[in-house]
């Protein structure tokens, strides 16, 4: 189980435009604060 | 964390909303609440079984939260869009997390809600920044 001190998984979100995101590409230039929402509505 | 925003980005740091649905819906979402930050689609919710998200019940989703918080409980209503709610791709006992890692893809902070109403603390996210 994940958990402080590992390092993040390799996964992919997608963009506003549906384009896949590499997660690692999101702290690669600065530290990452990120929320998961309980869903969309 | 919109309303702190200026805080994240005080501390340098990249801001990102993580949603389950594709990312034209993370996209209707962040114009709906008028976000400023990234939100990112996972139709697959791959990431939220990564991180091993719970996931509540039916109690949970329902009477609970008006019992144990009926504040936070009232937010959640008021700001709910039953029509996302329906989408296919949306679980809605699926319960939300925060994190935050370093450059190097450490993880520095990790919080799984237990509740609808549990909510990660913005002031919790900040201090985990400053300690990096």
């Amino acid at each position: 189980m994940l958990r402080v001190g590992l390092e993040l998984p390799a996964l992919t979100l997608l963009d506003g435009l549906d384009r896949p995101v590499q997660l690692a590409s999101l702290h690669a230039d600065a530290p990452l604060a990120a929320i998961f929402l309980r869903h969309f509505g | 964390m919109q309303s702190r925003l200026s805080e994240f980005r005080e501390r340098g740091a990249n801001v990102a909303a993580i949603g389950q649905g594709t990312g034209a819906e993370a996209a209707r979402i962040a114009r709906m609440l008028k976000l400023s930050y990234a939100c990112y689609g996972d139709p697959g919710h791959g990431a939220y079984r990564a991180f091993d998200l719970g996931r509540t019940g039916l109690f949970g989703l329902t009477l609970e939260p008006f019992l144990s918080d009926p504040g936070g409980a009232f937010r959640n209503l008021r700001q709910a869009d039953m029509r996302a709610s329906a989408s296919p791709r949306s679980d809605v006992f699926r319960l939300g997390g925060a994190l935050v890692a370093n450059r190097a893809g450490e993880i520095r902070f990790l919080h799984r809600s237990q509740s609808t109403t549990d909510v990660p603390k913005t002031d919790a996210l900040l201090a985990a920044l400053d300690a990096l």
